[in-house]
């Protein structure tokens, strides 16, 4: 009987759990441990991750950009750009003083169903929805709606006009003039004026605000750093309104990518930022819009709703009528997905089961959108100024023992990576893969006799390692394990994998000296330009690989306002510099995918120059062109019952 | 004749003597009759000979990964199937249960000595004594454990001995609650008014009286301690204190698994049996040690 | 009885001192702040200016002395994550509904805790003994975040029957409830019938039942009585543990309540809502143990709490 009893529990329980995991066990891990690393650029919510691109596509989209890049040179090719930009679709043509009613295609739904439904991720910070009041407490909500910002982006990454008609450089290269549209009113009825940018970017600068994205400008726009520091007055800043639509921005040194930074420039409204504070758009009481969309209504971690501005007379004016978004935990997303609660969920939430489940599904897969995402690169770094990392041949030994084709075919996913041996991901600009492709190549052969070379044959002698993550996500904690054990099992070095909580790491890693030895951390771009993810690298920066000739080689290459071509080229050199001394070792390139239903429609949706349809980075804010483009098709009805609310 | 007089107290110390051993020869002999007790005992003790003899069990090294066998379900060369970075995950269960076992009896035994010395003092003597230890009991129960833990990370760094340590931290407070409760009822009986006016001593008092009869709920509690160790262990390891990769753990396992076992859920099943199980025979083990030792039964 | 009393709330004093000194120092001694340094490290002077703008630029002492004195005026400050409110009113916002969700859960689970750990004593070694150990082994064992995602797939996803989250109405409060619940009625019936099985083998208990009293009488009047001073000490702390919410089940439900708070002001570093919530605990947990404290003298009136 007792042996019956330990048998009838045992049983039970093998049952029951077999039971539930035949239903379908579970989402990702506890949810202060998965996917709610903040992102290092600043990404909007659903703007998140990269690309499918190979690398071979890409190609095209870095040519684009560096042209954009370039318009400094070239005033002629912006201002034709000011007439009517073709990626702002047809529906945008509103203009004249009344609003113009929403046009919508002939497969759209009705106008009472153009509601777009997201998650946000409640376990992470969320205070604000303007830039300018945060960057890293937006909680990856769809924010940055409520005014335009100078340019925006399309889906070929290509700079369009935005509350800016267009802009030009004077002949120092120093002086920026940007061209306000004098149709955006606020909806108090007041216009929007170069003083609400200039005012907006000062509350940036003040030291009072403490504003967490000040370094963005450091360096580049005149008397930034002196401003922040308190040394000089606020009006000392380098923006000026030269009359009410015509907005100066100075910069230190010469900055070709000045537009290119100006995408974040959302602006805030003077007024009602002297009346109620930098929060002023957390009530729908007090807030105001000039944007695409206005604030309905702000449940502090249960949801956000915005709806359209019918008073909105800018070029972005969306077909959405409106959106929700729901905080959730970001673990939760695949399931409210999967049960048609969402409309969009961001690729980097899926866990490797959830990915294992959309590629084994034909209509998720059909759902799922490869894209670009901020070209953010995953690597390893080291403390390079102790033994033994000081040695540059072990760390070519380090680089040569990493199989990145097989942590991409077995662990990350080829729908979810590139493998990378170098830092800018194809399709950045001046991003050079094929040629630095065998610099860190996989080769353990190499790598045993360069750390034998070293002088520690078979890893002899080498301290025991600890390998840091930050607060990473499942797939990549196993992608960590898999090269702690690449390491012990080619080198003979063992290597502990110690996931860290988000602040440690971050401290541990900028103290100076770095109190990491070892670790994994990854970063994506602010704004397209080199001179941004290079400058990742400068000495005194993020770690402490300090080479001289990369920083005179960087910070010339910045500066440089002549042929975009000899820029590009002293960017690529700086790159091999990095590369070949191993500044790092590059992991991969991250190019996940999104799902979204397929009534999700529009001309930015569909496949860009490189034949890629997605909802492209920075997603669905003004900061990009879709906002006018995308719609809700007739198709919806298959999948909603009734209309959110 | 006999000019050595039988005191009551030297009868009283014979009887206790003789007492003690069949005692414990009485308690062995009901522990074996009870084959509930004696099968999760086999259980226990094969789980704890697994932990010790790990590296000559395990079919395979814990930290032999081949990426390219990632994820697979239990087959003939991997009975159990493989972990996300290649490694077999059979091996891996059998390793992860010497962090596991280390983990959960040591906080036990440390939340044992602390948590039932701490509520004897304060059960038995009561008053200001009893006073600071609950009002002690009540601040700690305040602080949040992962604040505590991120300290210890930041001060010591991570690693075995500071999981322990932050675990036991907190791990003995129920332990002792439960002795005291115990001990305010029990110190009112009659048996213990009579041994105390009889001059027996606080601590035989506790020791022979008290603790005999208030050890049922302690077994439970200390039990339901170790998985909730092994758990706390692992959320531990979120934080970066707990045991490191490639160092496998139970609960570390279960935690992992969370995102992989909708579709791998081999990865999630194995190592909740085995939690499961070693909760279920440790506390097999202990009822049948309480009905063994229990003073009312004497068949 | 009064005397005790009054000592117990000077003893509350004390804990409370006791509380926000210790979680003050661990507070600030732990790495990072409330800024997040991305790219590279921040500049020195933004560094300073965000350090200055949430007062942490004074020395500890002064800082810990001026929170403490507008504490006793009922200011709590200001929440880093929510600078819109007070941290009384985010506290006010979001406790009432982890205090329904958790008054909910107790008010099942523990009930039906203990009537399982009833009835596994009373039929003990059947097969209905073994289902409750089974099922208790399983709320012990399987975590709740690991139960609450079981829950959802099963539930909103396979069956589609309930919505995936949410706050409002009865089917957003099934699967909360069942999650939260599983481990407090394991925890219930695993006590309820150890010492249930205990005491029924006393002495007085064997007398009741000679003196001929029926089984189930002698349950409800003698055993479960003596049985509940260890159920009062391990349940008790429930209350306090339920009401103040669980970040786990709260957040995979998007139940808007405390429970994440007590997490995510650690990991953020948002150091008035973390000095809050500790002094909230701490209040609860000692109330809670100075009423299973009187609750021991009223079950058993031969306890006697203040001195011989």
């Amino acid at each position: 009987m007792i042996r019956h009893r330990i048998w009838s529990i045992t049983t039970l329980l093998v049952v029951f759990t077999l039971f539930l995991s035949a239903c379908g066990g579970t989402a990702p891990a506890v949810p202060s441990a998965s996917n709610t690393t903040p992102q290092a650029a600043p990404t909007t919510a659903e703007a998140t991750q990269a690309t499918g691109a190979t690398s071979a596509s890409a190609a095209t989209a870095a040519s684009a950009m560096t042209s954009a890049a370039a318009t400094t040179e070239a005033p002629a090719a912006t201002s034709a750009a000011t007439e009517a930009p073709a990626a702002t679709s047809a529906a945008t043509q509103a203009s004249g003083a009344a609003p113009a009613a929403v046009q919508l295609p002939a497969d759209a739904a009705p106008l009472e169903q153009q509601v777009y439904v997201t998650h946000y991720d409640n376990t992470a910070d969320f205070t604000t929805i303007d830039f300018y009041e945060s960057v890293y407490k937006r909680g990856g909500a769809i924010s940055d709606i409520l005014s335009d910002s100078l340019v925006r982006l399309d889906k070929n990454f290509k700079l369009q006009p935005g509350a800016a008609t267009k802009w030009e450089v004077d002949s120092t290269g120093l002086v920026w003039t940007f061209h306000l549209d004098p149709n955006l009113m606020w909806t108090d009825d007041t216009p929007v004026t170069a003083d609400d940018y200039v005012a907006t970017f000062r509350y940036g600068a003040d030291p009072k605000h403490a504003w967490d994205f000040t370094w963005f400008f450091n360096g580049v726009i005149k008397n930034w750093d002196d401003v922040v520091a308190g040394k000089k007055p606020l009006t000392d800043l380098g923006f000026k309104a030269v009359d009410a639509h015509t907005l100066q921005v100075e910069t230190q040194t010469p900055a070709p990518y000045l537009p290119a930074m100006m995408l974040y420039s959302d602006t805030m409204q003077k007024k009602a930022l002297e009346a109620h504070g930098g929060l002023y758009n957390s009530d729908p009481a007090t807030s105001v819009s000039s944007g695409p969309f206005i604030l309905q209504e702000w449940k502090k971690g249960e949801r956000l709703v915005y709806v359209a501005n019918p008073k909105y007379k800018g070029t972005n004016k969306p077909m959405i009528q409106k959106i929700i978004c729901i905080g959730a935990a970001p673990s939760t997303d695949f399931a409210a997905y999967q049960s048609n609660e969402i409309d969009f969920m961001s690729g980097p939430n899926l866990s490797p089961a959830d990915n294992t489940i959309v590629s084994s599904d034909l209509d998720l897969q059909k759902d799922y959108h490869p894209h670009y995402g901020d070209f953010r690169t995953h690597y390893l770094f080291f403390d390079f100024q102790n033994p033994p990392f000081n040695n540059l041949k072990v760390r070519q030994a380090f680089s040569h023992v990493i199989d990145r084709d097989g942590l991409i075919k077995s662990i990350i996913k080829p729908t979810q990576g590139l493998p990378a041996y170098s830092f800018l991901m194809p399709g950045f600009p001046a991003a050079n893969s094929e040629a630095l492709k065998g610099i860190q190549n996989y080769d353990p052969a190499a790598a045993q006799k360069l750390l034998a070379d070293a002088g520690y044959p078979g890893g002899k002698g080498f301290p025991k390692l600890t390998l840091w993550l930050r607060n990473e996500a499942p797939v990549r904690q196993a992608m960590a394990q898999a090269i702690a054990a690449s390491i012990k099992q080619n080198l003979g070095i063992d290597v502990d994998v110690s996931n860290k909580e988000n602040k440690t790491f971050t401290d541990a890693m900028n103290a100076k000296p770095t109190q990491i030895q070892f670790g994994l951390v990854d970063y994506g771009m602010d704004f397209l330009d080199p001179a941004n993810m290079l400058g990742v690298f400068k000495s005194g920066g993020r770690h402490n690989w300090n080479n001289k000739q990369f920083d005179d080689l960087y910070n010339k290459a910045s500066a440089f306002t002549g042929d975009p071509q000899e820029r590009t080229k002293m960017f690529q050199d700086a790159e091999k510099l990095l590369v070949s001394d191993v500044g790092s070792v590059f992991i991969y390139h991250r190019t996940p995918g999104d799902l979204y239903r397929p009534y999700l429609k529009g001309t930015e949706l569909e496949p860009d120059q490189n034949g890629k349809a997605a909802i492209h980075w920075p997603g669905f804010t003004s900061f990009s062109t879709l906002p006018s483009s995308m719609y809700v098709s007739k198709d919806v009805t298959n999948y909603r019952k009734s209309v959110p609310q | 004749m006999s000019t050595v007089a039988n005191t009551p107290a030297r009868v009283a110390s014979d009887v206790q003597r003789k007492g003690e051993a069949s005692l414990w020869r009485d308690a062995r002999r009901r522990f074996f009759k009870n084959k509930l007790a004696v099968a999760a005992l086999v259980v226990a003790v094969a789980l704890i000979l697994t932990a010790i003899f790990a590296n000559v069990i395990a079919p395979a090294s814990y930290d032999y990964s081949v990426i390219g066998d990632a994820l697979q379900f239990p087959n003939r060369q991997h009975l159990l199937g493989t972990d996300s970075v290649g490694r077999d995950f059979l091996s891996r269960l059998i390793y992860g249960a010497r962090i596991s076992m280390i983990v959960g009896f040591s906080v036990q035994a440390i939340a044992v000595l602390i948590g039932v010395s701490l509520g004897m003092l304060a059960g038995l003597l009561g008053g200001w004594v009893d006073y600071l230890i609950m009002r002690c009991v009540e601040v700690l129960t305040a602080i949040p454990g992962i604040l505590f833990a991120l300290f210890l990370i930041s001060v010591f760094g991570g690693g075995l001995r500071n999981v322990i340590l932050a675990i036991a931290l907190v791990g003995w407070i129920d332990l002792c609650r439960l002795t005291r409760a115990q001990f305010l009822t029990l110190r009112e009986k009659d048996y213990v008014l009579a041994a105390r006016s009889i001059g027996t001593s606080p601590f035989q008092i506790a020791t022979r009286h008290l603790l005999p009869n208030a050890l049922a709920p302690l077994i439970v509690a200390v039990t339901l301690g170790i998985p909730s160790a092994i758990f706390t262990e692992a959320s531990l390891s979120f934080l970066g204190l707990g045991i490191n990769d490639p160092l496998p753990s139970w609960g570390k396992m279960v935690a992992d698994a969370n995102s992989y076992i909708r579709v791998y859920w081999h990865l999630g099943l194995f190592p909740t049996l085995l939690i499961a199980t070693t909760m279920l025979s440790f506390s097999f083990v202990g009822d049948g040690l309480r009905d063994a030792l229990d003073p009312h039964l004497n068949k | 009885m009064a005397r005790y009393l009054l000592g117990r709330v000077i003893g509350l004093i004390g804990v409370f001192i006791a509380v926000s000194i210790v979680a003050f120092l661990l507070m600030h001694s732990i790495p990072g702040g409330p800024f997040d340094e991305e790219k590279s490290p921040l500049p020195p002077a933004a560094r300073a200016n965000i350090l200055r703008k949430y007062g942490l630029d004074r020395p500890l002492y002064i800082q810990y002395l001026r929170y403490m004195g507008s504490a006793l005026h009922g200011d709590f400050g200001i929440s880093f994550q929510n600078p819109t409110e007070t941290v009384l009113q985010t506290i006010g916002r979001t406790w009432p509904v982890s205090l329904r969700l958790g008054g909910l859960t107790i008010l099942i689970a523990l009930p039906l805790g203990i009537l399982l750990g009833i009835i596994a004593a009373v039929k003990q070694n059947t097969w209905i003994d073994y289902v409750t150990t089974f099922v208790s082994t399983l709320g012990l064992t399987v975590p709740n975040f690991v139960i609450a995602t079981w829950l959802l797939l099963l539930f909103s996803v396979r069956l589609r029957w309930l919505p995936t989250g949410g706050w409002g109405g009865w089917k957003t409060w099934i699967m909360p409830v069942t999650a939260l619940g599983l481990g407090p009625m394991a925890l219930a019936a695993r006590y309820t019938r150890s010492s249930l099985i205990e005491v029924m083998r006393a002495d007085y208990i064997r007398t009741a039942h000679a003196k001929g009293l029926s089984g189930r009488r002698v349950i409800m009047r003698h055993a479960l009585k003596n049985a509940l001073i260890p159920l009062i000490t391990i349940l008790g702390p429930q209350v306090p543990n339920l009401v103040t919410g669980t970040i786990f089940v709260e957040v995979i439900f998007r139940v808007p309540g405390l429970g994440k708070f007590f997490v995510s002001s650690i990991y953020l570093r948002d150091y008035p809502m973390l000095m809050a919530t500790m002094l909230l605990v701490a209040l609860l947990w000692s109330a809670t143990y100075l009423l299973s404290d009187i609750l021991y003298t009223v079950v058993d009136p031969r306890v006697r709490l203040y001195g011989d």
